[in-house]
């Protein structure tokens, strides 16, 4: 065997430290990431999903509607899109209200979960 | 840009597993050996840097390119190994367990000679600050003002750690091929 306890050896030694070999390593750590990853996605297209639904129960299409007219109305984006809203408004009169509603609060649906899908 | 570079750049900003996983095969020798030499077990060694991996892929958002992504991951496992320590709490009952109980097992490297054994050996006599500095100053290369950010330990306590661990490894070594030369 050499003599290793001279300082300067040691130093040697030390600057070539020995390293672990991988074997399957990594692969087991990048399978947790991936479920870590597909989890997060998940979660977060559950708390979409679960937002759309509890406004359908919680809310009526007719409700839901009224609170975005407001909203788009306290936007103040011109004449334009107040000739949009008295069209929507024209459109969603009775007796065609309900079901004209509930297209619009699914397409808003639609593009919430698209838009989560997108993000996640 | 490096090869190194682009993956973090695709892990930071996109959360690319692939790129992810490339940064993992290209560090985990030296996280793992770092912690081996800690935790002074192989399969303690593997859940810590396991968690430290999974750590940093939790955190990449936060790692913002300034100083190196490796010493950004032994900072990770220093603390993992740390919080793994604080929740066994039994410091102490871990290293002298370990040191007694585990050969060092030639299989588990790459590549290791009987010198580099040896050191091993010996290191496992040092306690846990001593061989954190040596380790990361003199075998992963890293100056005396990098260590204390990494392991966030005074410059003096780095310098003082380094120059009594390897008096202690002279020494344990020089004992050591006393012995052999006598017998």
């Amino acid at each position: 065997m050499n003599d290793i306890s001279d300082s300067k050896q040691i130093d040697k030694l030390l600057a070539k430290p020995a390293l672990i070999s991988d074997r399957g390593f990594s692969e087991r750590v990048s399978l947790r990431t991936r479920r870590l990853s597909n989890a997060r996605r998940n979660l977060f297209l559950m708390t979409g999903l679960s937002w759309i639904a509890l406004m359908l129960v919680a809310t009526s299409p007719q409700t839901l509607y009224a609170d975005l007219l407001i909203l788009a109305q306290s936007m103040e984006l011109g004449s334009f899109y107040s000739y949009i809203v008295n069209q929507i408004e024209h459109a969603l009169t009775p007796p065609e209200q309900l079901p004209y509603t509930a297209f619009a609060v699914a397409i808003l649906s639609l593009a919430a979960v698209v838009s989560m899908a997108i993000r996640a | 840009m490096t090869n190194e570079s682009l993956l973090i750049f695709k892990a930071v900003t996109r959360q690319d597993n692939d790129a992810f996983s490339s940064l993992v095969r290209m560090h985990q020798g030296k996280i793992r050996a770092y912690l081996m030499r800690l935790c002074k077990s192989y399969d303690l060694a593997d859940d810590i840097a396991q968690e430290t991996f999974l750590t940093a892929f939790r955190k990449l958002h936060s790692f913002k390119g300034e100083g190196n992504f490796s010493g950004w991951l032994f900072s990770i496992a220093h603390n993992c190994f740390l919080q793994h320590i604080r929740k066994t709490k039994r410091r102490s009952d871990i290293t002298q367990q370990f040191s007694s109980e585990q050969e060092i097992h030639a299989e588990k490297y790459d590549e290791i000679c009987t010198e580099q054994m040896d050191l091993e050996q010996a290191l496992r006599n040092l306690n846990a600050d001593e061989t954190a500095t040596i380790t990361l100053c003199h075998s992963f290369g890293f100056s005396h003002q990098e260590v204390s950010d990494i392991l966030s330990m005074p410059l003096g306590s780095v310098k003082s750690n380094i120059s009594r661990g390897k008096t202690k490894l002279t020494n344990l070594l020089t004992a050591e091929n006393g012995l052999e030369k006598a017998s």
